[in-house]
């Protein structure tokens, strides 16, 4: 990423600057109550394994990512919410959260019949699920990609169709 | 990846004079364990010097939609974050992290992609709030003009939004000349505020 600005930029700023409040978002002292920061990858430990078990920890899925790619596959097969999980064989009100809730982190079992229902690749939807830890920049961009572009709408335009097709063609190639 | 981003001036206001600190794309582990060790004792002490009941922001944790698991996810590398560390004599100054999913809620834009500040946070001991004798000025500036640039490097054209807690509406409003679109009940009643295009390209001068 390059950055817009320099260093002299930031001297400038200084000056201007009356008092540098900045805070924003999770307050620091709820931050603080919430308890210890679980371990992630150390400096150390990504130059010298970077292909090990700890350095390859990283969740593939982006946020909203696997919600949208359900949604849009399930519009495209013309089908209800209703029916979808009937098809898949899944519970109406977890198809629901994944469709919904950005955050929400879906069963296995749920992952395995829905890349059933759509005939999608279950190890990577697993990925994008974050049910599974993979290092793979070139689905990771894939999936920011699709998260980042695809909209809600009721009906899949050319564009979200577009959208799908490319990112399905992604998961596809990368199945194993 | 974690790269280095450039170098970026503090000021250390006991001397006066500015400092070099590196701004880094990625919080690692070096910057959670600062947290952790130097950060959070900090927080901890002056929260216990408080008045029973007059605790800042003593909010509801299970209301956040967030818990330590996900962030260190978000830390790690997940797809639609990205973060940000300011470090400077070997402590973490600061620490940002921003969103790719969000939108913006700004009628003139409405609906376009931004880039949206989850959390900006300078280190307690630059903080006014934690110690009457604060060490280095200058994060904040670093932090916005990071998450302008990642707005254009996305194509988001500079836009960017975020929830200021509530000493830091001014500094947003006034310094910063975002747009304030007022209280927002589903956010821990917080502020809400939006940067156009424009006001970036403002802030960026």
């Amino acid at each position: 990423m390059k950055m817009h600005v320099d260093y002299e930029w930031s001297i400038r700023k200084l000056k201007e600057d009356p008092s540098d409040e900045s805070a924003a978002g999770i307050p620091l002292e709820a931050l603080v109550k919430m308890g210890p920061v679980p371990p992630v990858v150390s400096r150390d430990e990504k130059a010298a394994s970077p292909g090990g078990a700890v350095s390859a920890a990283r969740a593939i899925g982006a946020v909203g990512a696997l919600g949208r790619l359900i949604n849009l596959l399930r519009r495209r097969d013309r089908l209800s919410l209703e029916e979808a999980a009937l098809k898949a064989q899944v519970d109406l009100a977890e198809l629901l959260r994944i469709e919904k809730e950005e955050h929400y982190k879906p069963r296995p079992r749920t992952i395995v019949q829905l890349a059933g229902l759509f005939k999608v690749p279950v190890d990577q939807l697993s990925k994008i699920a974050g049910l599974k830890i993979a290092e793979d920049p070139a689905l990771e961009q894939a999936t920011l990609k699709f998260a980042a572009h695809s909209e809600q709408l009721t009906q899949l335009s050319k564009t979200e169709r577009d959208a799908l097709n490319e990112y399905l063609a992604v998961l596809t190639q990368r199945k194993k | 990846m974690r790269e280095l981003l450039g170098h970026f001036a503090l000021l250390n206001r006991a001397s006066g004079k500015e400092e070099r600190a590196e701004l880094y794309s990625q919080i690692d582990a070096k910057n959670l364990s600062d947290f952790t060790r130097y950060w959070r004792p900090m927080v901890a002490e002056r929260l216990s010097q408080l008045p029973r009941g007059a605790t800042p922001a003593d909010a509801n944790l299970q209301d956040w939609h967030w818990d330590w698991a996900q962030k260190a996810e978000v830390f790690t590398g997940r797809l639609a974050y990205r973060s940000f560390a300011l470090e400077h004599a070997d402590r973490t100054q600061g620490l940002m992290v921003c969103s790719l999913v969000r939108r913006v809620r700004e009628k003139s834009r409405l609906n376009q992609h931004l880039v949206y500040i989850e959390f900006v946070q300078t280190a307690p001991w630059n903080n006014r709030h934690y110690t009457t004798t604060p060490v280095y000025k200058g994060v904040g500036n670093t932090m916005v003009a990071a998450a302008i640039s990642l707005s254009l490097e996305e194509e988001f054209e500079g836009r960017i939004g975020l929830h200021s807690l509530p000493q830091s509406e001014a500094w947003y409003r006034e310094y910063c000349q975002m747009t304030d679109l007022g209280v927002d009940d589903q956010y821990q009643g917080l502020r809400y505020f939006e940067m156009t295009s424009e006001q970036a390209a403002r802030f960026l001068k």
